[in-house]
């Protein structure tokens, strides 16, 4: 049963890390934040795979439990520290190209809301506006009337 | 003309930010191989977060019960006191247990909403808990400090001009305690106030996001 538990903990982190990844990247400021972030992660993977019912698919399962966690995460830090969040952290630290298209998707999405950089990181992953909708707990017209509002803040931000 | 170019732009800033995203998540593979995750690490943690919802009062219980007792039976505090510090420990750290067992009831799978909604809640009966509790434990912190006060007078057998004036409590006393309940509900307010200026900003948002 342990191993069981184990072997499936090691296919979701080996199967979804990109996607934690990217969550917690997201919700960080800095190299080491993104670290706890994903350590914090795992730990609630580890703690969550036995309540899990696949009643909203694996993928999802992941998702909501990597938003919880960062957006709760960063609600905790605020408290403690108020650090603008002015840096791209780690994989954009690479002075070329690459590197600084990544630090303006950062500084793009990092000003957005909790719940708006939850859908627009769900939408660029092209999920279905249904799953998106599980996702966040709300309806799918919502989903949508904000991914325009969204649009038009990020339009605004350029 | 005016929409079109509009609209334009915002495609183009949509366009943009794929694009954006895909490179990221090129980069987002290799970067998250780096995140070694070790499964000895993440069970300790899970153990020691089990470890931590569960109240530090909890635990000091059984000290705080024979410590009283020991006051009790060395007649600094009354046999009330005594009662009155068990049936207070055990409400608060039931009340304690109580969020805890609501806070992991939340379930962090749950949707973003859903789980929002669940910490204001718990957030909400904590700021009740410390509109309840704080007026007490001032009341408490007061009786235990007089008894204590009055138990040292005579102990010494000769009471201490300072402190009692003729078998009464002076007026330097007096003012000290009075002082102390203010600033104690002040605090207290102060606090509660925060607590549902929080709650309520949040719950705003909410319920924009929900419009």
């Amino acid at each position: 049963m342990a191993d069981s538990k184990e072997f499936q903990f090691n296919r979701i982190l080996q199967e979804y890390r990109r996607l934690i990844y990217s969550v917690c990247f997201m919700f960080s400021k800095d190299r080491e934040e993104t670290k706890d972030m994903y350590q914090e992660v795992a730990l609630n993977l580890w703690k969550g795979i036995d309540s899990f019912r696949n009643e909203c698919g694996m993928k999802s399962w992941v998702y909501r439990i990597s938003f919880n966690t960062c957006i709760s995460f960063e609600r905790k830090k605020k408290r403690e520290v108020f650090l603008p969040i002015s840096s791209c952290p780690d994989v954009c630290e690479e002075d070329n190209t690459t590197g600084k298209q990544i630090e303006v998707l950062y500084n793009r999405i990092s000003r957005l809301a909790p719940f708006d950089r939850a859908i627009i990181l769900l939408w660029l992953e092209a999920m279905p506006y249904q799953e998106i909708a599980d996702i966040v707990g709300t309806s799918i017209k919502n989903v949508s009337v904000r991914l325009s509002r969204i649009r038009e803040q990020l339009k605004s931000m350029t | 003309m005016k929409e079109v170019k509009q609209n334009n732009q915002t495609i183009d800033t949509l366009d943009e930010l794929k694009y954006q995203y895909s490179v990221f998540s090129e980069k987002a593979v290799t970067a998250s191989n780096e995140m070694a995750i070790s499964l000895g690490n993440i069970k300790k943690n899970s153990v020691n977060s089990i470890r931590k919802t569960m109240s530090v009062k909890l635990k000091m219980l059984p000290i705080i019960f024979i410590v009283y007792a020991f006051f009790y039976f060395i007649d600094v505090v009354s046999l009330l006191f005594l009662i009155a510090t068990y049936v207070m420990v055990i409400a608060d750290a039931y009340g304690d247990y109580y969020l805890n067992r609501i806070n992991g009831n939340i379930g962090i799978d749950a949707d973003l909403i859903t789980y929002r909604l669940g910490l204001l809640r718990i957030k909400r009966l904590r700021a009740i808990k410390l509109m309840v509790l704080a007026p007490i434990s001032v009341m408490w912190a007061t009786w235990f400090c007089l008894s204590l006060l009055k138990w040292i007078g005579n102990a010494l057998s000769s009471t201490p001009i300072f402190l009692l004036v003729g078998g009464e409590i002076s007026l330097t006393l007096t003012v000290s305690i009075a002082l102390a309940v203010v600033c104690g509900l002040c605090i207290e307010i102060y606090l509660y106030r925060k607590m549902q200026q929080y709650i309520d900003l949040q719950l705003d948002a909410i319920k924009i996001l929900k419009q």
